[in-house]
């Protein structure tokens, strides 16, 4: 996760305005869903793969391993695809305990060019991913006049993940040490104090901010200067 | 055990079989993410179905949100608190009975603390950050997995802590309110799934079946688990932050 | 200017005993004064006093002469002259970006865009965090996070800035570069008021110290003169 993050905001080009490159991703997105070609979908993903690893810099072993990870996710759900399960018996299929499972070219294909299509498409989604710093798509939704409360709650969102993450980090490490992870048994409850833990901080540091915040003369709304960003063709200043 | 009657049939059959096995031994290693539904796996009329299903309960979500906000200023900061929390609970270790380690989905407890609706909105920003920080489910099905895991997974779980509160004891009700969001969850998954990708010979029924056989492995005890998990640390809030629980609104507290 | 405490008795919500007895104490500006103290003896409830947060039960807090008023427009002026900076600066760094965390508190005084801009730029160059402003707030280091929640309080050109224990969590590379800072703002005219459990620091940084006790101020003088032991 954070390192998904930190790419986002030291690429090559995380200081380009958000707009182009989410327009870049969607409308991969979308081809690649509304083409529903084999042909067109590894191609999208070639073009994704090379804008990530050659245009933004991203490491292109990071790039993989998080598109074979995916990958192998996607293959269980496409496995539904491909077989057919019944009970009755099936002239064209093979017994599996009760159940006959058969399976036919056409089935096949079909999840074959879904798994290629996913695969376009998360590629579409890595690339926006690695490429944008959430703060840029949460500054977009706020130009695109998706209401105040909401694009609050989203940035402070995003922040509190970080830090209650760390908070989580430090738990985990002090149930390690005390092997609270031994078996099934300490392991639960180790993860229900953690749990337990983890609430009451967020709950008092969402009280102590707000002191914080009120010390800053706070009346209310989170007002914030927007973020500045390049535009291609121009100079990088 | 194979009967098969054609040679050109073997191979295929085999070949998914040593997938299946190789994809759910992957799979079962990060069993709550694998109900999301990954990016481009929906027809786009499918996905944008789910989107229409999921903007009532958003809009109503954004109503209570934003008259919370309005009466109590501070309040957007304890939301962002909310959704952080919930997005970081899935990154708990979760020990499954069966063995393998996984991680809680938090749709029951969310639902509990905070109410369905604007558990629908904290789930649809929950559910962009991990499409965007963890690359679990993504932006066209985000509305597809919005309606497993911030609507239909909440509102069950408020439906049996509204319903049967008072009548069970409390244990009880949260370990049934919690696995049934969870297993509803994942039955919505596979009924989308099975919606979009009908099987060619026995239809929705039977595609909802297999979809469902490929999640229930790994889903039914992790559900159990995460009854039990979230029993415990309501037990433990109601010890140890009393306070915070009736400053949230929630009933009995 | 001169903030001053006149007798300030501060009790928390629904507790009995009060957290500040008595305090009486003047501030000037441009003074660079040490606040110690053990746990519990008064100084963050001082810093909270200090900035309007907590309102004295008896007693009176004077700015510049004249009581301060706690209407919105009376604190909204306090908070305009007093800053604090907080002991764990993830407990004030809201934004996710540090440009727009810092531009906070300058659009909550009512400043336009581009005064509000001009100042994050200014004191982003006075705390060195140019390099820094579009990073996102997590992945700052400590000594990183500290200047970050120090400029946004100074974007609000405060003439007191209370500064709680800033320097603790520091490791001996990044404190140096914190006091220069400090040191600075003090040269340019602003009351900085350091709490600290460190003798050492205070008597060899401050002008003056205040040492609190029970809530009330115990002794306060120049560190090292002989009137400091009686």
């Amino acid at each position: 996760m954070r390192q998904i993050d930190a790419y986002a905001y030291s690429n090559r080009i995380s200081k380009l305005h958000p707009a182009y490159k989410v327009g870049a991703s969607l409308l991969a997105l979308v081809l690649c869903l509304t083409l529903n070609r084999p042909l067109a979908s590894l191609l999208i993903l070639a073009l994704m793969l090379g804008l990530t690893i050659f245009w933004a810099g991203v490491s292109w072993r990071f790039v993989l391993t998080l598109l074979l990870t995916e990958g192998s996710f996607l293959l269980a759900g496409v496995l539904g695809v491909a077989i057919s399960v019944s009970t009755m018996p099936d002239a064209g299929g093979a017994a599996l305990g009760p159940f006959w499972v058969r399976s036919d070219a056409a089935s096949v294909w079909l999840a074959l060019n879904l798994f290629l299509r996913a695969l376009g498409s998360v590629s579409a989604m890595n690339f926006l991913a690695l490429t944008t710093p959430i703060l840029d798509l949460i500054e977009l939704l706020r130009r695109l006049r998706v209401p105040e409360v909401l694009v609050e709650v989203m940035g402070l969102t995003y922040r509190f993940i970080f830090i209650l993450f760390d908070s989580l980090e430090r738990m985990t490490l002090a149930q390690e040490v005390r092997l609270g992870f031994g078996n099934w048994r300490s392991s639960l409850r180790s993860a229900a104090l953690i749990g337990t833990n983890l609430f009451i901080d967020a709950f008092r540091r969402s009280r102590i901010l707000e002191t914080a915040l009120q010390s800053r003369a706070w009346d209310g709304a989170l007002r914030v200067l927007p973020r500045k960003y390049n535009h291609p063709f121009q100079k990088c200043n | 055990m194979l009967h098969t009657s054609g040679m050109y049939r073997r191979w295929p059959v085999l070949a998914l079989w040593l997938t299946a096995t190789a994809g759910l031994a992957l799979f079962s290693a990060r069993t709550a993410y694998a109900m999301h539904i990954m990016e481009g796996f929906l027809p786009p009329a499918w996905a944008a179905f789910w989107f229409a299903v999921a903007v009532p309960f958003w809009v109503i979500g954004f109503i209570q949100i934003r008259r919370l906000v309005k009466e109590k200023p501070e309040s957007r900061l304890m939301l962002g608190l909310a959704g952080a929390f919930a997005f970081v609970l899935s990154a708990l270790k979760l020990p499954s009975v069966t063995g393998s380690c996984s991680h809680p989905t938090g749709v029951g407890l969310g639902a509990i603390l905070f109410g369905p609706f604007v558990m629908s909105i904290l789930g649809g920003i929950v559910l962009l950050f991990q499409a965007l920080l963890l690359a679990h489910g993504g932006l066209t099905t985000l509305g597809a997995n919005a309606v497993s895991m911030a609507v239909v997974g909440p509102l069950a779980a408020w439906g049996v802590w509204k319903g049967l509160q008072g009548r069970l004891p409390e244990d009880g009700v949260v370990f049934l309110a919690a696995t049934l969001a969870d297993l509803l969850t994942y039955v919505t998954t596979s009924a989308q799934l099975a919606l979009a990708y009908p099987d060619p010979v026995g239809g929705f029924v039977a595609s909802f079946a297999k979809f469902g056989a490929i999640f229930a492995i790994t889903q039914i005890p992790l559900a159990i688990s995460e009854g039990i998990l979230t029993v415990l640390i309501f037990r433990a809030l109601r010890q140890t932050a009393a306070t915070e629980l009736k400053a949230l609104g929630v009933q009995g507290a | 200017m001169q903030l001053t405490f006149i007798d300030v008795h501060v009790r928390y919500p629904g507790l009995d005993i009060s957290a500040l007895n008595g305090v009486n104490l003047e501030i000037n500006t441009g003074e660079r004064v040490a606040l110690v103290g053990r746990n519990g003896s008064g100084k963050s409830t001082l810093m909270l006093t200090a900035n309007g947060i907590l309102r004295p039960h008896q007693g009176a807090l004077l700015l510049d002469g004249r009581p301060v008023r706690y209407d919105r427009s009376g604190l909204r002026e306090l908070r305009r002259n007093v800053g604090v900076v907080f002991q764990n600066p993830d407990d004030q760094l809201f934004s996710a970006s540090v440009y727009q965390d810092i531009s906070l508190g300058p659009l909550n005084l009512g400043l336009t865009q581009a005064e509000a801009h001009r100042r994050v730029q200014e004191v982003a160059e006075f705390c060195g965090l140019q390099e820094l402003l579009d990073r996102p707030t997590h992945a700052l280091s400590g000594g990183e996070k500290t200047r970050a929640a120090l400029a946004g309080v100074l974007a609000m050109s405060p003439r007191f800035l209370f500064a709680d224990e800033v320097t603790n969590s520091l490791d001996p590379w990044m404190r140096p570069q914190v006091l220069e800072i400090l040191d600075r703002l003090a040269d340019s005219g602003c009351a900085v008021i350091l709490a600290t459990h460190d003798w050492a620091l205070a008597s060899a940084w401050a002008q003056r110290v205040i040492w609190l006790e029970g809530g009330s101020v115990f002794r306060q003088g120049k560190p090292g003169a002989s009137s400091w032991l009686t």
